[in-house]
Formats: structure tokens, C-alpha cells, sequence
């Protein structure tokens, strides 16, 4: 059969089967209801996909000591396949060292994972990436685009992209950070002229937004729940850290990414935060309410309403994509690395805390919500790097490692973890 | 904030008079585009019930961006385009279990539509061909020959390049000719739509 021929078939099918399609008239008032609907899950021009927004990327103390440039190469996998529980305490919280050898083998990150050049696929086949530089973040679209953020060795940052048909894209120059809406329908960055930019599924080039952040350093924090359109929804925006360089000073901007909009406002500009570090897909907020010389304080806070609830005994990092939970570590960045990890519901009451002991060390460098109910944590200890699954009911195991390497660079890369 | 000014006759305001003329001006538009829309979502969805869902979802967002869109005189292109890609997010809100679901769903309904060719015609198995293609590329050949926009305009909706709709259509087209029965022949479904 010609193309004509299928072509004036498919028109024709197409057209039978539609003309058969009448559905009752959709009432103003039931539109209105569902926009209504829509609208309160875009609270003040700051609903941020919460799937690919994790973490504040501030260097945490390390703990562990140095393994010692070991080439990077799987050690063989010992584990039973049941996950480990520890007890809960009398007040329901599992409390326990931060102590991820031996961990029962479970299934590896639903996302993938790369290590080295090597990508692990969902379906748990292998390829090799050919970038110009070292990969150190990536995010995954659901056409099974790939968007990968490169550092070279002299720091200097890139995007590049393998798109579904493994075509390859780039590198374009690019700040810090690579981020993904919710429905993982859109990737996106800061590029080094300050507009952010972004790649839609099936796309074969970046599309730059007209909006423009300016002085000093960016990164790109997080892309909005709104984007899922192809970024042409009035309120697609990406949260956009910049960072002065003569004071060190944050600010967070949201950067509007819709064609002919080229607004840039300030993230949380009541000053209930002062620093933004995630919002839910409805709209609540994750901020830090205070830092010192020696700690933190985060909180949670919904639209603009006052804080709901804080702590100083952690820092919060993420919301869990529907926002049920939210991941934490130490309350003091200042090295590589976490010593803590714990995990909040979202009333505020601690679910889980794993904490390095003296004589159990371990640090906790990237993170990432798979789902809602398990975080991925990238961990080191004793010379080895674990991709650890921690389950909100206490259960952790392993989900890709252990590696060989040094406490400084991960050899492994989990999509979308900060 | 002041008080919104009052109108000389009392009660109704300039800004619940601007509310109800953009809920007249948006209703009429509802009315008129809603028939046609719908026909389209259901050939990117396959049943009723979503694509009655898409269409309010496509509606609701238009609603809330009605002011902005209007004024730039493109309504058709960019609720068209909020059907597509809304369609197309809300297969992704649960992609990674759902992929597989739909997976099997595909191959069913393959096995099904060539059992159909041989008895119910070429038209149906068709359908259940253009079904099991992926959403995007679902999405292309709607636009395309159901549509009948032009490479252009199907890039402009979906918002990728004309060359990647080409390339789309292209293999969308391979594939419905290998998934399509052996037998298939344009000229009997000519007869039949008669």
C-alpha cells in the first residue's frame, strides 16, 4: 500500500470514528469548577514539582575517612533479598547508626542509575554515554530522553542530551543543576547567559526562555508543576538560585519559561524564608528560617500562610511527590556529605533517623524521593559508594552498589538526586 | 487596595461587569469549539470517558489563562495544544507502572485488530493500529490526518520541529502498515464508507 493510500485510509477511519463521538455539553460552571481545582494547586506564582526538587546543595562535613582513589569497579553482592527494619522507638520513630553494609539486595533506582560511562536503564539494560566531560547529574524524560549536566576537570559545567531516538544533543554551556518537572515532561536550566532554558520531550533543540537572572553564580533549583504543557503554560516557571559572589549572599528567583513572558520575581519574598529549597506540587513550601554559625532551622510552611511547623534538629530537603513526607539531613552543611538522614511526615513528627556514630561513619551525599513512601540516598563508608532505598516505614536496602572509590567523588549518579 | 468603582445604576461592579462579559465571551467559545475538540480527544484517548476528561482539564486551563490567550488571538492553536500535551501528561502522571499496563494493553489490542480485519474490515483494524502508537506519535497522526494541519502546524501544537513531526510520521505510518493485516485494501474501505 502507498503512503496515499494509507494516508486517505487513516483519514477516513479517523473521521468515521469521530463523527461518532457527541458527549453531552460541558456546563461554564463545571469548567470553572475544575479550573478552580487547577488553581489551587498553583499557590502565588510558586508551584514547584516536587519529583525532581531535592535538597540544598551545600557541601556537608565529612565523617568518613579517606578511601584513597580506588579505581571505580562493582564489588560482588553478598545480601540476603529482605529488606531490614530496625525496631521503632517507644515514640514511633526508627532511630538507628547510619550504617549501610550488608543491606539485603533490592531493586535497583526505578529510574536508572549511571556509573562511569555506563547508563542502567529502567528495564535493566546497559549503554554507553560518550559525553565531552564527566557526567555529575542527569534527569530522565518520559519519552526516555536524557538530559545530562557534565563537569569537566577544570569546573566548567554543560548540558548535553540523548534524545529517544539516541540522538545526541550539545554540549551547550550551562550553570549549576538540571531539573524536572513532576510529570517528567520537561528538563531544564540556567545556561552561563543567565536565561534559563528548557528541553520538551521529542524536541531536538533547547528552548531559551526571555527571562534573565543576573549576579553572580546560578543554579536551577527546580522546574514548575505547571510546565507540563511544553512550556507553554502561563505559569511555567524554574526556581533559580543565584548566589552573589562577593558576599556569598542566595536568592531564590522564579523565571518565567512561556513564550512572551519574560518575568523574574523573587521566590518567597515575605521573608519567612531566607533561603527557598522546595515547594509541593499544592503548593507548600520547604524554607530555612534561620542559619547561625553553628546550625540551621527549616520549615514548612503552605502558601502564605505563617510557617506550620520547623525544626533546628534538621535540615528538610524535599517533599515527597505527593507531599506526604519530606527527607532531611544534618542541620550544618559544611562539608561532603551528611552524617544524618531522617525523614518527616508532613504534620511534622519525625518518621526515621540514621545517624553516623563514632565508630560507625558513614555520609549521606545526594538524595532523591523514588516514590512516596522510598528515598534514595547516595552513601559512603569505608571506601565504598551505596545506592541505599530508605522506606518511610524504617526498611532500607540496597538498590545499586557497592562501589569502589574515594569519600569525595560518587561514582554512581542517581537521576534527579541533589 | 481602594474599593472597586460601583456603576451608576448600583450593586453590580466595573470588575464583576469585566467578570461576567470574559464568562459570556469564554461560554460562547465553550459552546462553539467544545463538539470538535471533543472529537479530537477521543481519538487521541480511544474512549469516552477520558477524552470527556481532557476536555474539561484543556477547557479549565484555558479558562484561567483566557485573558492573556485571547488577546494574543490564538485560542484555537493553544487550546489545541493543551488537549495534546494535558493528553500526553496525563498518561505520563503515573508513567513508569503505566507504560507497562499500556504496554500489554498495545499488544492486545494489535492481536485484536488483526482478528477484526478479517472479520469486521480493514476500518477497525485500522483504529485499534492507530491506537497501540505511541502517544506522541498518536498525537502526530491525529493532527495530521484527522486534523489535516500541515507539518508546520503540528509542530507548532506539539511544540517540537518540523522535522522531528517528518520523522514521527513517518515511522507512525511504518508502523501502522507493518501492524495493519496484509490484506488491507484502501479501495473495499472506499466502498464500505459510502
Amino acid at each position: 500500500m502507498s503512503d496515499d493510500d494509507l494516508t486517505g485510509q487513516l483519514t477516513r477511519t479517523l473521521t468515521r470514528y469521530a463523527d461518532d463521538m457527541a458527549g453531552p455539553s460541558l456546563p461554564l460552571a463545571q469548567v470553572q469548577g475544575r479550573a478552580r481545582s487547577i488553581r489551587r494547586r498553583r499557590t502565588a506564582g510558586a508551584v514547584v514539582g516536587a519529583a525532581a526538587a531535592v535538597a540544598v546543595v551545600v557541601p556537608t562535613l565529612a565523617l568518613a575517612t579517606h578511601g584513597g582513589g580506588h579505581r571505580t569497579e562493582p564489588l560482588p553482592s553478598t545480601q540476603n533479598t529482605t529488606s531490614q527494619t530496625p525496631s521503632p522507638s517507644q515514640s514511633g520513630v526508627v532511630r538507628a547508626p547510619l550504617d549501610v553494609r550488608g543491606l539485603p539486595l533490592g531493586d535497583a533506582p526505578a529510574d536508572g542509575y549511571l556509573v562511569g560511562r555506563t547508563l542502567h536503564l529502567p528495564n535493566g539494560s546497559t549503554t554507553r554515554i560518550t559525553t565531552a566531560a564527566p557526567v555529575d547529574a542527569y534527569v530522565t524524560l518520559s519519552d526516555d530522553t536524557i538530559v545530562l549536566h557534565t563537569r569537566d576537570a577544570g569546573g566548567a559545567t554543560a548540558v548535553e542530551v540523548i534524545d529517544s531516538h539516541g540522538d545526541h544533543h550539545g554540549p551547550y554551556p550551562a550553570t549549576d543543576g538540571v531539573v524536572v518537572d513532576a510529570n517528567h515532561a520537561a528538563a531544564g536550566w540556567v545556561g552561563t547567559d543567565g536565561h534559563p532554558y528548557f528541553w520538551n520531550e521529542a524536541a531536538t533543540k533547547p528552548d531559551r526562555s526571555d527571562a534573565q537572572v543576573s549576579g553572580g553564580s546560578f543554579e536551577a533549583r527546580a522546574l514548575a508543576d505547571t510546565c507540563d504543557s511544553g512550556g507553554t503554560s502561563p505559569d511555567c516557571a524554574m526556581l533559580v538560585r543565584t548566589t552573589a559572589p562577593s558576599t556569598g549572599k542566595a536568592t531564590d528567583w522564579l523565571a518565567s519559561l512561556s513564550p512572551g513572558d519574560d518575568t523574574v520575581q523573587r521566590a518567597a519574598p515575605d521573608r519567612r524564608f531566607v533561603g527557598l529549597t522546595d515547594l509541593s506540587y499544592d503548593g507548600r513550601e520547604i524554607g530555612l528560617t534561620r542559619i547561625t554559625d553553628t546550625g540551621s532551622c527549616s520549615g514548612v510552611a503552605a502558601g502564605a500562610a505563617p510557617v506550620t511547623w520547623k525544626t533546628c534538629r534538621h535540615t528538610l530537603l524535599a517533599f515527597s511527590p505527593r507531599g506526604s513526607y519530606l527527607s532531611a539531613d544534618v542541620n550544618f552543611h559544611s562539608g561532603l556529605g551528611s552524617s544524618v538522614f531522617a525523614a518527616y511526615d508532613y504534620l511534622g513528627h519525625q518518621v526515621f533517623e540514621y545517624r553516623s556514630r563514632l565508630s560507625v561513619q558513614a555520609t549521606v551525599t545526594r538524595s532523591v524521593w523514588e516514590d512516596d513512601a522510598h528515598v534514595l540516598a547516595i552513601v559512603y563508608q569505608d571506601g565504598r559508594w551505596y545506592v541505599v532505598r530508605f522506606g518511610v516505614d524504617g526498611s532500607r536496602e540496597l538498590a545499586a552498589g557497592p562501589l569502589r572509590g574515594n569519600d569525595v567523588d560518587a561514582p554512581v549518579v542517581v537521576p534527579g538526586a541533589r | 487596595m481602594g474599593r472597586p468603582p460601583q456603576d451608576s445604576t448600583g450593586g453590580t461592579t466595573v470588575v464583576d461587569q469585566r467578570q461576567d462579559d470574559r464568562d459570556a465571551d469564554f461560554a460562547s467559545y465553550l459552546a462553539a469549539r467544545q463538539p470538535s475538540l471533543l472529537r479530537t480527544a477521543y481519538l487521541l484517548t480511544g474512549n469516552r470517558h477520558d477524552a470527556e476528561d481532557l476536555v474539561q482539564t484543556a477547557f479549565a486551563k484555558l479558562y484561567l489563562s483566557w485573558d492573556k490567550v485571547r488577546d494574543r488571538g490564538s485560542v484555537d492553536g493553544y487550546v489545541r495544544r493543551i488537549l495534546v500535551n494535558e493528553h500526553s501528561s496525563l498518561w505520563r502522571r503515573a508513567w513508569k507502572r503505566r507504560e507497562h499496563a499500556v504496554d500489554d494493553t498495545v499488544l492486545h489490542s494489535l492481536g485484536a485488530a488483526h482478528e477484526d480485519a478479517r472479520t469486521d474490515g480493514s476500518g477497525d483494524a485500522l483504529w485499534n493500529a492507530v491506537q497501540g502508537l505511541p502517544r506522541k506519535a498518536r498525537a502526530v497522526v491525529v493532527l495530521r490526518y484527522y486534523e489535516e494541519l500541515s507539518e508546520a502546524e503540528t509542530a507548532a501544537v506539539l511544540g517540537i520541529s518540523v522535522g522531528t513531526v517528518k520523522s514521527q510520521a513517518s515511522r507512525a505510518l511504518a508502523s501502522l502498515r507493518d501492524r495493519a493485516p496484509k490484506d488491507l485494501d484502501p479501495r473495499t474501505s472506499e466502498e464500505e464508507d459510502r
